[in-house]
C-alpha cells in the first residue's frame, strides 16, 4: 500500500499547506515532524480522505482517494486523533465496537485486542471517567480492531505515562511486524528517529525534509526546521537529539569539540 | 433494581439487557389496555375486550354486535385513537430525542432543538389566529406538519459550511430560527386576546381529542420513519465519536446525517401536528434509556421510543384522571411528575457518566 500526494495545497482559516509532496511507504513507520502550527494535523485530515485538497492529488494505491467509498476507504486506513471523543454513557467496549463497522468483528476479535492492548480491566468501564492515557489506548485498541492496512496517528504518546509511552511505541513497531503501514504525526524528535523508517519534516505548511531519519537528521536539516541548533549524542537507546538551547551550560557530553555559550549559540 | 441493571456490561449477560426491552414493551402493553378503563365514564372490562376484539381482522366478524352504542362510541372513537396517539406521539418524540442527541453529541438537545417546534407553533398558532381553513377541519393540523418541515430546511440550508452542516452550525441554526420565529408567534398571540387561549393549549399540548382521521395519515408518516431510524444504531454510535471517526470508520457522514434530521423531521412534526408541543419526553427518555442499558445505540433508540409511548399514555391518564370534567394540556402534567422522578433517577443512578 502506498499514498502519492502531489502539489497539494490546502487552507485552514489563516493557515496554508502550499504545495506539499511526499510519499507514504506500505508496511513502514512513515513519521511525520515539525514545529507546532506547521500543518501536520491539517495534513493527517487531508490523508484519510476527511478532508478534500483544494488543489493536487493525493493518491492511495495509485488511484484517487476521493474515489473511494467511506467503506472501501475504512478498510485500507484507521485514524487515531490527538482529542479524545465524549460520546454520552459509552463504555470502553461500546467505543471500540464502533471500529468493526465494516469489518464484521466479533467478541473473540475484541477480546484478543483489548489482551494485546492490556485494557481488558477497561472494557466496561464509563469511556469518560477513563485517564487521558487509557483513553488513548482505547482508541488505538479501537483502531487495530478495524484492522485495515494502516493506521494513522496523530501524536498518540503525547500526555502519556512512562510506562504507557513505551507501550505504545512497542504497539507500533508490532503493527509494523505484522504488515501494517503506519503513519505517525510526533512532536518528539527523539521518536521520530528512533521509531520511523521515513520521516517527513514540514515548516509553515511545507515539506522541508524527508527520507530515511539517518539521511534528514542533520544538524543544518533539524535547525531549518525548529529554528535552533542541535546536538547528537549517544545514549544507550543509540543516537538522541537535544536542543542546544536546552543543555547551554550543562555538563552533557555534546558531540566533537563543540562548545556552546549560555544562549545556546555555538562557539567554534 | 435499578442500581443492578444499569449500565452495559458490570452485570451483563447476553440476554439481561434484550429481556428488559421485552419487558418494558410488555409493559406498555399492559398500560395501553389499563388505559382504556380510564376516563369519567367507566366501561365494563368485557366490554372494553368485546370492541377490542371487534377490531381484529376477519375473526373479529364472527362476534356478534351485543355492545351499548354509547360504550363503543367512547372506546373506539375517543379513547382508543387517543391512546394510540400517545403511543405515537410518545415513541416518535423519544426516538426523534435519541436520534438528535446522537448527532449532536450533545446530551441536552431534543427533536424540537433543529426549528422543529417554532416551526408547528407558526404553523398551528397562525391557523388559530388567522382561523385558515384552506385544509378545513385538519388547518391546524396540516398547517403544524408543514411549517415546522420548513422551519428545519431553512435551518439546514442556512447551516451549510464548505460542503458540509457541522453539527454546531446547525444547533445554533436552530435556536436562532427558533427564537426568531417563537417572537412572531408571540407577537401573533398577543395581538389576539380573544384566541389566546386556543393558542396556549395547543402550544403546551394534549392528546385528547384526537380523532381516527388524524391519526391514521399521522401513523403513516411515523411509523415507517421510526422503523428507518432503528437501523441507523451503528451508524449513531460512530457519530457519536465525531464526523472525523465516523467516516474513517466507513459511514458517508453527511448523507447519515441529512437522511436522519429529514426522518426525525417527518415523524416528530407529523406527531406534534395532532398533539401540540409536548416538551420533556423527547429531552429526558433517551437520558432515562442510557442510565437502564448504557450508552449504545442499540437499546437507547427503541428504548428511548418504548419509554416516551409509556411516559406519554400514563400522562395522559393522569391529565384525565387528574380533575374530572376538565382538560389539563398534557405538557403540563409531563413536567410535573417527569422532573422530579427524572431527578430522583439520575441522583440515584448515574455513577462517573454524568459527572464529567
Amino acid at each position: 500500500m502506498k499514498i502519492e500526494v502531489k502539489d497539494v495545497c490546502q487552507s485552514t482559516g489563516s493557515f496554508r499547506l502550499s504545495n506539499i509532496s511526499f510519499c507514504i511507504h506500505g508496511g513502514k513507520i512513515n513519521g511525520i515532524g515539525g514545529k507546532n502550527g506547521s500543518g501536520k494535523s491539517t495534513l493527517l485530515n487531508l490523508l484519510y480522505g476527511y478532508r478534500k485538497p483544494e488543489s493536487g492529488s493525493i493518491l492511495l494505491d495509485g488511484r484517487d482517494i476521493g474515489s473511494y467509498a467511506e467503506h472501501e476507504l475504512s478498510r485500507k486506513m484507521a485514524i487515531v486523533r490527538q482529542e479524545a471523543p465524549e460520546p454520552i454513557n459509552f463504555s470502553a467496549n461500546d467505543v471500540i465496537s464502533v471500529f468493526g463497522f465494516t469489518n464484521g468483528h466479533g467478541k473473540k476479535e475484541m477480546k484478543e485486542i483489548l489482551d494485546m492492548c492490556h485494557i481488558a480491566h477497561l472494557e466496561h468501564r464509563d469511556f469518560n471517567s477513563l485517564s487521558g492515557g487509557e483513553k488513548r489506548l482505547i482508541m488505538i485498541a479501537g483502531a487495530i480492531f478495524q484492522d485495515s492496512e494502516m493506521i494513522l496517528m496523530d501524536e498518540p504518546t503525547t500526555f502519556l505515562d512512562v510506562d504507557k509511552d513505551a507501550f505504545v511505541q512497542s504497539l507500533i513497531m508490532d503493527l509494523k511486524s505484522r504488515g501494517k503501514t503506519v503513519v505517525v504525526i510526533l512532536h518528539d524528535v527523539n521518536l521520530l528517529y528512533r521509531l520511523c523508517d521515513n520521516v517527513i519534516f514540514l515548516r509553515e505548511g511545507k515539506v522541508v525534509a524527508e527520507g530515511p531519519p539517518e539521511s534528514v537528521f542533520l544538524p543544518g536539516t533539524l535547525k531549518r526546521i525548529f529554528d535552533v541548533d542541535f546536538i547528537s549524542y549517544d545514549s544507550p537507546e543509540g543516537k538522541r537529539f537535544v536542543s542546544a538551547r536546552a543543555v547551554a551550560g550543562s555538563s552533557v557530553n555534546v558531540s566533537g569539540s563543540d562548545v556552546y555559550a549560555s544562549d545556546g549559540s555555538r562557539q567554534v | 433494581m435499578f442500581r443492578k441493571i444499569r449500565v452495559a456490561g458490570e452485570h451483563e449477560t447476553l440476554f439481561l439487557r434484550p429481556l428488559i426491552l421485552l419487558m418494558s414493551l410488555a409493559t406498555l402493553a399492559v398500560l395501553v389496555f389499563v388505559s382504556f378503563f380510564i376516563g369519567p365514564v367507566s366501561i365494563p372490562l368485557v366490554t372494553v375486550m368485546a370492541i377490542l376484539f371487534k377490531q381484529i381482522p376477519v375473526i373479529g366478524s364472527l362476534q356478534p354486535d351485543a355492545v351499548k352504542p354509547v360504550y363503543f362510541e367512547i372506546v373506539y372513537y375517543i379513547r382508543e385513537p387517543e391512546i394510540l396517539g400517545g403511543v405515537v406521539v410518545g415513541a416518535s418524540l423519544g426516538m426523534g430525542g435519541a436520534v438528535v442527541q446522537s448527532i449532536f453529541k450533545n446530551p441536552i438537545t431534543e427533536p424540537y432543538v433543529i426549528g422543529l417546534s417554532s416551526g408547528a407553533a407558526l404553523g398551528a398558532v397562525g391557523a388559530i389566529i388567522f382561523g385558515i381553513a384552506i385544509f378545513g377541519p385538519y388547518s391546524v393540523q396540516v398547517l403544524a406538519f408543514c411549517f415546522a418541515l420548513l422551519s428545519v430546511f431553512t435551518v439546514y440550508m442556512l447551516s451549510h459550511r464548505n460542503g458540509r452542516v457541522p453539527a454546531t452550525y446547525l444547533l445554533l441554526m436552530g435556536v436562532s430560527i427558533s427564537f426568531f420565529t417563537s417572537s412572531v408567534v408571540a407577537l401573533m398571540i398577543y395581538s389576539n386576546i380573544r384566541l389566546q387561549s386556543s393558542a396556549f393549549f395547543w402550544l403546551l399540548g394534549s392528546l385528547q381529542g384526537i380523532t381516527w382521521q388524524e391519526l391514521l395519515p399521522v401513523v403513516l408518516v411515523v411509523l415507517p420513519a421510526m422503523f428507518i431510524m432503528s437501523m441507523y444504531s451503528r451508524e449513531l454510535n460512530a457519530m457519536q465519536l465525531g464526523g472525523a471517526y465516523a467516516h474513517s470508520v466507513g459511514i458517508k457522514v453527511e448523507r447519515t446525517k441529512r437522511v436522519l434530521i429529514a426522518l426525525v423531521a417527518l415523524s416528530v412534526s407529523a406527531s406534534v401536528s395532532i398533539s401540540g408541543l409536548i416538551g420533556f419526553v423527547g429531552l429526558v427518555m433517551p437520558h432515562m434509556s442510557r442510565l437502564i442499558y448504557g450508552g449504545s445505540n442499540r437499546y437507547v433508540i427503541p428504548s428511548s421510543a418504548i419509554l416516551g409511548a409509556i411516559f406519554l399514555v400514563l400522562s395522559d391518564d393522569i391529565a384525565r384522571m387528574a380533575i374530572p370534567g376538565k382538560v389539563i394540556p398534557i405538557g403540563i402534567i409531563t413536567g410535573m411528575i417527569g422532573v422530579p422522578f427524572f431527578i430522583y433517577l439520575l441522583g440515584r443512578l448515574s455513577s462517573g457518566a454524568y459527572e464529567n
